[in-house]
């Protein structure tokens, strides 16, 4: 790794303006001196607390993508659905892009997101550097944008008071887990901070 | 003030170290020493990249609108809705807090996504030094909110699955959803290409 002087600087992201770094303390962040973007997050030893709580969060999607979430009842007749029926079911109706988008958004790219995040923690336990974790980092980094598990769970609700009126509905144990599967998955990736993972990357031999 | 790109630095978009940017010879490229990613000065063909993707998602914005997004068929009564009619119902239903919800989704965030990404590269056309910060900051915002506006999606993918009760009542996803998909889609690749280090750009050069 190259250390000379001018690399110890952090360039903005936002503005290109060259801003020393400074060793920050837990929660505290560094700001741009130019545009007033956050260019850097404090916090030590978090990885691990990334680790216990993505680990959480692939235990509960599997939990939440197994059982049904919804029982729909009309006039006597009902309808399990589970996170998958809709790619499904927009799939069987032609509608390949929505079903194509709808399991990226809301299964792959959280599976991903959450495994990926598994795997840059967990090595760092034993002090390992693996090539593939740089690669893992990078994917993490492109796709948390993409999942969007909270979108789905607000979905939800917008769509059981928008059928409320004209059946019942029953929520299923799915249900409970992709409730607690938001929490513990945006607290996976409000801990990781990608500047200490880097960081921890560069300060041994990569294997 | 100084910026990376006047020191010869350059900041790497996936790992976020700056180091030396060293001129590739004819058709080489130069890479992060850290995660091997391609470096750039700036994003590579930002601005026309972001034009290509601007325009696509203001033509999809035009089928978004005009056709349905779903239909419902209920007791042989077939009933198509296109997101502004859908929108209209609710607030007329008395769900307003949902309907306000959906309007902001669906209609509010796209369109201030399509406006302010337009302004922006509006912006560095013209080399405007006005509110550099306020635009940043703007810009982080349209990032940041643009994947809500796929909650109409997974509305649609959600009343598609739970409401399959043939005889009595079904849902059916309508073209209008594919487009609408698309403009999301096409909104957060724009916002993604964008390089706001642009906008900065225009204060450096005169000095
Ligand atoms: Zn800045
Ligand atoms: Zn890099």
């Amino acid at each position: 790794m190259d250390t000379s002087p001018a690399t110890k600087a952090i360039a903005c992201h936002d503005c290109d303006q060259l801003n020393a770094a400074t060793v920050l303390k837990q929660n505290e962040k560094a700001l741009c001196s130019r545009c007033g973007s956050v260019i850097g997050r404090g916090g030590e030893n978090v990885l691990s607390r990334t680790f216990a709580f993505a680990l959480a969060s692939l235990i509960l999607l599997a939990v939440a993508n197994s059982f049904p979430f919804m029982e729909f009842k009309i006039a006597g007749r009902s309808q399990v659905a589970h996170i998958s029926t809709g790619v499904t079911q927009l799939f069987a109706e032609g509608y390949w892009e929505l079903a194509g988008m709808v399991f990226f958004t809301s299964i792959l790219a959280p599976i991903v997101v959450v495994g990926g995040l598994i795997g840059v923690t967990l090595p760092t336990f034993l002090g390992r550097r693996y090539r593939w974790m740089i690669l893992l980092g990078k994917l993490v980094g492109k796709l948390k944008v993409w999942s969007m598990m909270e979108v789905f769970l607000l979905g939800v609700i917008v769509s059981a008071i928008k059928l409320s009126a004209m059946a019942d509905i029953v929520y299923g144990p799915a249900m409970a887990a992709f409730g607690i599967l938001i929490l513990t998955s945006s607290a996976a990736l409000s801990t990781f901070n990608p500047q200490t993972f880097w960081e921890y990357m560069d300060e041994g031999e990569i294997a | 003030m100084t910026t990376a790109r006047s020191l010869g630095l350059a900041r790497c978009h996936d790992c976020g170290l700056t180091s030396r940017f060293e001129h590739a010879p004819e058709g080489g490229s130069t890479h992060c020493p850290r995660c091997d990613s391609e470096l750039h000065m700036r994003k590579s063909n930002s601005l026309s990249r972001t034009w290509a993707l601007l325009i696509a998602a203001y033509l999809m914005y035009i089928p978004a609108n005009l056709l349905p997004v779903s239909t419902i068929l209920y007791l042989g009564n077939s009933e198509p809705d296109t997101i502004i009619s859908g929108v209209i119902a609710l607030f007329q239903g008395g769900d307003a807090p949902i309907a306000m919800l959906l309007f902001f989704a669906s209609i509010a965030v796209p369109m201030l996504k399509l406006l302010t990404l337009t302004g922006l590269l509006l912006s560095v056309k013209y080399r405007s030094k006005w509110k550099l910060r306020d635009r940043t900051q703007m810009y982080r915002m349209i990032e940041a909110i643009g994947r809500w506006s796929m909650l109409d999606i997974f509305v649609i993918s959600l009343l598609v699955a739970l409401v399959q009760l043939q005889a009595l009542s079904t849902i059916h996803a309508g073209p209008g959803a594919i487009a609408f998909c698309a403009v999301v889609v096409l909104t957060m690749f724009a916002a993604e290409s964008f390089d706001p280090r642009l906008m900065w750009d225009a204060l450096e050069e005169e000095v």
